[in-house]
């Protein structure tokens, strides 16, 4: 059997519902014979009736249409840089193995040893990429400002 | 702002399962369908814990944006309202510790008790407006249990979930704040 201030410090959680069950008999045996204890929790159980029914803040109007709008739009913006990645990797690969590709017609008709010809096909394709990523950095800018 | 009572959560969340199996197939539709059923009681939780009604605005923003980036890594056998309620705490605990002088868990000294009457009065607006002010003066972490618990109706272990502390610990927040609600009201 709990003592009388055992009991009285769980009176807190009991008026919480956040006893045990073997706890929570012990309590009401205690305040079944102790009228201090029941009169603490009937004032437990106003506080706990008060926090339930506490005014509740309200949500700023189309709160929830702003968020749907807003998330739509930051994921489709993320979506569409990957697909942006994506296409650019795939490109880069794609141009390296159409220049090695080409190699060969290039030293049958031009002469040009394999070297020379990267150092030119590197030459273009780094200035031809600088102008992409100029074209998508800028297009990028433009959707982030739109965002 | 506009006060509202509202007890527990809203009705629709029945409608959550296929809801929620919407965005994860990425239906992006589907938010506008998701979001209304946790309006009210995630833009409560926000506000409660971090006070400040434009805060909560943008964190509530910022939960769903996390939540919709992340729903793959949802798993369904859990419940998708405490999942939520867990982005939404880990996200609220960065920015009170970003805005600096709120305690989010210090030991707090109980304030001078008022009238034996107010406990007769609980639920007179007046009083309610002072145990909301009594509420909002408590510590983050004491704030949050309180809510979660009694305006959320979750359980201590559901509870411990969202805000990945251990057991002992919401109990001991629990009991610490019922008893210091106690001492200043009755």
């Amino acid at each position: 059997m709990k003592s009388h201030n055992e009991v009285r410090g769980r009176l807190p959680l009991a008026a919480a519902g956040a006893l045990t069950r073997d706890e929570q008999v012990e309590v009401e045996a205690h305040m079944a014979q102790c009228p201090e204890c029941r009169e603490e929790f009937a004032r437990l159980e106003a506080l706990r009736m008060g926090l339930a029914n506490l005014p509740s803040p309200s949500p700023p109007p189309f709160l929830a249409q702003k968020t749907a709008h807003i998330v739509r739009r930051r994921l489709e913006a993320v979506e569409e840089r990957r697909w942006r990645i994506r296409t650019i990797a795939f490109l880069v690969a794609f141009t390296w193995v159409v220049t090695l590709a080409a190699w060969p017609v290039v030293r049958w008709v031009a002469g040009i040893e394999i070297l020379t010809w990267l150092l030119y096909s590197t030459v273009w394709g780094w200035l031809t990429a600088g102008c992409a990523a100029l074209i998508l950095g800028l297009h990028a800018k433009h959707t982030r400002e739109e965002l | 702002m506009t006060w509202a009572v509202t007890i527990a959560i809203e009705d629709g969340l029945s409608a959550e399962p296929e809801v929620v199996t919407r965005l994860r197939k990425g239906d992006l539709d589907s938010l506008t369908d998701l979001i209304p059923l946790y309006q009210q009681s995630l833009y409560r939780y926000l506000y409660r814990l971090v006070n400040d009604q434009a805060a909560a605005e943008d964190l509530f923003q910022d939960t769903w944006l996390r939540a919709a980036q992340n729903i793959r890594r949802y798993d369904p056998a859990r419940s998708f309202h405490h999942w939520l309620f867990s982005i939404a705490h880990n996200l609220a605990i960065d920015y009170l510790r970003r805005r600096k002088p709120e305690v989010l868990a210090a030991d707090f000294v109980p304030a001078a008790t008022l009238q034996e009457s107010a406990l007769q009065q609980m639920l007179d607006a007046e009083v309610s407006a002072e145990l909301s002010r009594a509420v909002g003066d408590l510590p983050a972490m004491y704030r949050e249990v309180l809510t979660l618990r009694f305006q959320e109706g979750m359980k201590l272990e559901q509870i411990a979930q969202v805000t990945q502390t251990p057991l002992a610990t919401v109990k001991s927040r629990l009991h610490r704040s019922m008893q210091y609600l106690r001492e200043r009201f009755l």
